[in-house]
């Protein structure tokens, strides 16, 4: 009998963490850290950062992330800046990007999925929950969806 | 729209499916979920349309929460409907798992730049695996413990 696994990841996945608050990239860290499949996370710290390593690659190196997650509020470019730049882009809007922010605010919502956000996140306050919340990323976007 | 909590309103779940096996699947793991949810379930991408434009019969129908989306429809093809959602400021903002059998990956990966939001996933072929789909669906479009 032929069984058919659903896909098992197995190229390592690129993924673009952009978020300056410093407690919030050591959560995701952690979070990330049991995850059964393998993977790069790249931490950018403001949003014009984030642009240059997309655009420009990282170390000399070119530099494509499979998934960004992003925070909207960030020094020196926004998230929402971020946002537009890459979803206006014909090379990078099919990476999809998750905002991940302390907001709930209906007009941040309304206006990042209207710049074709793929998922926006409010970050609990609750530490379990927001853990689980990144592992959720990890299985809905990384082992369960099949990422461009 | 965000992610909702544990929540006391059922949460509005559009599934556009022609296969009724499919469907009913689909309705029976997702309502193992400890959250109300009504289910509009459409067979043909005409009639979603119309759904989400709230025509005719369809002029109180609530706007969706999730739209879960199979892409090979009858009439009007899944990609035809996520390219006029896309381009619609009422509709744009409604996420959609885009729920399909693999061979349509291709289809998805050559018409991603046009749909930029959206989420692929193929549907496994065995019960188990699909079921931690619907569990994930439900984790992560709706922050939930599950059963």
């Amino acid at each position: 009998m032929l069984v058919i696994k659903s896909h098992i990841q197995t190229r390592s996945i690129e993924i673009l963490l952009v978020e300056d608050n410093p407690g919030d990239v050591r959560l995701i860290k952690e979070a990330f850290k049991d995850a059964i499949f393998p993977y790069n996370l790249m931490v950018a710290g403001d949003g014009q950062e984030a642009m240059e390593i997309i655009k420009h690659g990282h170390k000399s190196e070119a530099y494509r992330p499979n998934l960004i997650i992003l925070d909207l509020n960030l020094p020196k470019k926004s998230g929402r800046e971020v946002l537009k730049e890459i979803k206006s882009d014909e090379e990078l809007m099919s990476i999809p990007v998750i905002i991940l922010t302390t907001s709930s605010a209906k007009e941040d919502i309304q206006e990042t999925y209207h710049n074709h956000v793929n998922a926006f996140i409010t970050k609990p306050v609750d530490l379990d929950r927001f853990i689980n919340i990144v592992k959720s990323i990890q299985d809905h976007w990384i082992q369960k969806a099949k990422l461009p | 729209m965000s992610l909702k909590g544990v929540t006391e309103n059922p949460v509005e779940i559009l599934v556009v499916e022609d296969n009724p096996g499919d469907v009913c699947l689909f309705l029976n793991e997702f309502r193992d979920i400890i959250l109300p949810s009504n289910f509009h379930v459409l067979t043909n991408g005409v009639e979603a349309l119309k759904f989400l434009n709230q025509v005719g019969k369809y002029a109180d129908r609530p706007k969706p929460d999730l739209m879960v989306l199979d892409l090979d429809l009858p009439k009007v093809t899944g990609m035809e409907i996520l390219r006029e959602m896309s381009e619609d400021l009422n509709l744009n903002d409604i996420p959609v798992v885009i729920f399909s059998a693999l061979k349509h990956e291709k289809e998805f990966l050559d018409n991603c730049k046009k749909i930029p939001n959206h989420i692929f996933i193929p549907k496994p072929y065995n019960l188990e695996d699909y079921q931690d789909v619907i569990k994930s669906v439900g984790e992560f479009w709706f922050s939930l413990k599950l059963k």
